[in-house]
């Protein structure tokens, strides 16, 4: 927690990545709390949220773009996809230079591919708008 | 007789000492704790996020001023998001203060 803070110390006084999308960017970063609080009640673990929350802000993104991260988990979640590998894929995507939009499309192309739409799922269609 | 009062004078130095020494913290001193507990994220922090938030939803149009106002830039801004985001008491609070 403590190099959580540290970092989010270093990013308050340099530019971020992406600078968001203005008034948009900050109405979307408003919900950042309350997103990762519905994280962790559909049973996202502490460690995989703080491990994904750690790895966006190190890479200087925008709070807007944590919530179309987690929003696509979350809904995804809700819809029946697995949890297990969220936290390894997004390090994955942003290692790969993936962000904002392209990185949720990443994620929700990773849920389609191992559950979302099967059987059991209720498919893209059913997911709820953030 | 004597060392019955020293008795005496023992117990009720013991009982002021531990009386002295409880655990209810005063306010001040629990507020302290919850912002170690939280790893430096403070009270204050919530505050204004919250204040921020419903000054934001209820005046959109003046966001970047909201934001200037309380001292925050937009990198300040997204950095206290994410650090009241990832401390899960004060995400809850935040979430139930501007639902």
């Amino acid at each position: 927690m403590k190099l959580f803070l540290a970092l989010a110390a270093v990013f308050a006084t340099a530019p971020v990545q992406q600078a968001g999308d203005g008034l948009a960017g900050i109405l979307a970063a408003l919900q950042l709390p309350a997103l990762v609080t519905e994280a962790r009640g559909a049973g996202i673990t502490e460690a995989t949220l703080r491990g994904v929350l750690d790895g966006l802000l190190r890479r200087g993104l925008p709070a807007d773009d944590a919530v179309m991260v987690l929003r696509e988990e979350v809904d995804a979640v809700h819809a029946g996809v697995p949890k297990d590998n969220f936290g390894a894929f997004v390090q994955q995507q942003l290692d790969a230079g993936l962000r904002g939009r392209a990185l949720a499309e990443a994620i929700r192309a990773e849920h389609q591919r191992v559950g979302i739409g099967r059987a059991g799922g209720r498919g893209p269609q059913g997911r709820r708008k953030p | 007789m004597n060392a019955r009062i020293r008795g005496l004078a023992l117990l009720a130095a013991l009982t002021l000492a531990a009386a002295c020494g409880r655990p209810e913290a005063p306010p001040a001193e629990a507020a302290e704790a919850m912002d170690t507990e939280s790893g430096g994220v403070s009270l204050a922090d919530l505050d204004r996020s919250v204040t921020v938030a419903q000054a934001i939803r209820a005046t959109p149009g003046a966001a970047d001023s909201i934001l200037a106002a309380h001292g925050l830039t937009r990198p300040g801004f997204d950095s206290l998001m994410y650090a009241i985001a990832a401390d899960s008491a004060l995400a809850r609070a935040y979430t139930e203060s501007i639902r």
